[in-house]
């Protein structure tokens, strides 16, 4: 037991250890580089905006995969996402609380789009030498790293909607 | 179902495409750095002599990407056969002119005060020491100049070094 024990530390330790290099690493990598300490604040940043859309589209896709299989899904729990009053929700089917969650994500979904559509329109004005200056190749690097959880949330959100689509049409025939 | 299969093989290739992009974007700035630190000789584009300020003005050129400072001029003056003047050198004239990257800087050079205009014939050989920002070393370009030729040619010097270099293979 007291064997065990040690091992277990000793790997705790090996494990923080290779945390705190691995952190250190990526520290001085962003530091000497302007362009990947950019690409790191793009990607960061948008993911905490992406966050919502993520889970929220992946959600929908996992229900709607469930619902479509015929097995048991938690109604109350699938009610609260949309964020209506509860004396609203409670009549209606499975496949409009999908489409009433989806909707509520509409918005945020939105709000992403310009958000990267506008990260997108400042780069490519320094592309094109519009703006003449060094901020370009930063403001370049910003724009990839704003695009990696730009294309997952793309992703989920052409996903979500096609398992609905089908959702849907089994419902009607039904 | 055979639509979100299709969709995730789409998604797919365009991460794909993507990744491809910012590994070639990481790529590229990286090697643009490189290049541009790379520091370049000058080159002397241009030489004209100006009679009013009795100066000789060089247009000169920086290729690379680093700035490059000149930190002293001198020249060897010689007289062509019109000239009355007798030949003197003057050296460690200190200057502080910055070429910067992939621009062409006018670079003026004195002439000794109270001496005649050029003329004919004259030859000035101007030796710039130049520094770069990497390293403490001191780099020299030098420049001949023939008046009345419109662009630099060969001084005296290195024709006849020429022919002896010519004779001595022939033997």
């Amino acid at each position: 037991m007291r064997g065990e024990r040690t091992l277990w530390w000793i790997f705790f330790i090996i494990f923080i250890a290779f945390l705190v290099l691995g952190a250190l690493f990526f520290a001085a990598t962003i530091i000497e580089n302007p362009v990947a300490a950019s690409f790191f604040l793009g990607l960061t940043g948008f993911w905490l905006f992406a966050n919502r859309l993520i889970f929220g589209f992946a959600g929908i896709t996992n229900t709607a995969h469930t619902i479509a299989k015929g097995e048991e899904v938690d109604r109350d729990k699938l009610a609260e996402q949309s964020r209506e009053p509860v004396e609203r929700v409670k009549d209606l089917s499975l496949v409009s609380l999908l489409i009433l969650w989806r909707n509520f994500l509409e918005p945020y979904r939105y709000a992403y789009y310009l958000a990267f559509f506008l990260t997108f329109v400042i780069s490519m004005l320094f592309q094109l030498n519009i703006i003449q200056s060094y901020v370009g190749v930063v403001a370049k690097g910003f724009m990839f790293g704003a695009s990696v959880p730009t294309l997952i949330v793309l992703g989920l959100d052409i996903f979500s909607r096609a398992y609905m689509v089908e959702l849907v049409k089994l419902a009607v025939e039904k | 179902m055979k639509k979100p299969a299709s969709i995730l093989v789409g998604i797919t290739i365009l991460a794909l495409v993507l990744g491809w992009v910012i590994g070639g974007f990481f790529t590229s700035t990286n090697v643009s750095k490189v290049l541009a630190s790379i520091p370049a000789s000058p080159i002397v584009v241009d030489a004209k002599y100006n009679k009013t300020n009795h100066t000789i003005e060089y247009s000169m050129l920086n290729p690379g990407g680093t700035t490059l400072t000149i930190v002293q001029e001198s020249f060897v003056f010689q007289p062509g056969k019109e000239s009355k003047e007798k030949s003197y050198i003057v050296s460690n004239i200190p200057v502080n002119v910055k070429l910067l990257p992939g621009i062409v800087t006018k670079v003026e050079l004195k002439l000794k005060e109270g001496t005649e205009a050029l003329h004919f014939g004259d030859v000035v050989l101007a030796t710039f020491t130049y520094t770069h920002p990497l390293s403490p070393d001191l780099y020299t370009v030098v420049h001949p100049f023939t008046m009345g030729q419109a662009k630099s040619s060969t001084p005296r010097g290195r024709k006849t070094g020429s022919k002896k270099q010519v004779g001595g293979k022939k033997k």
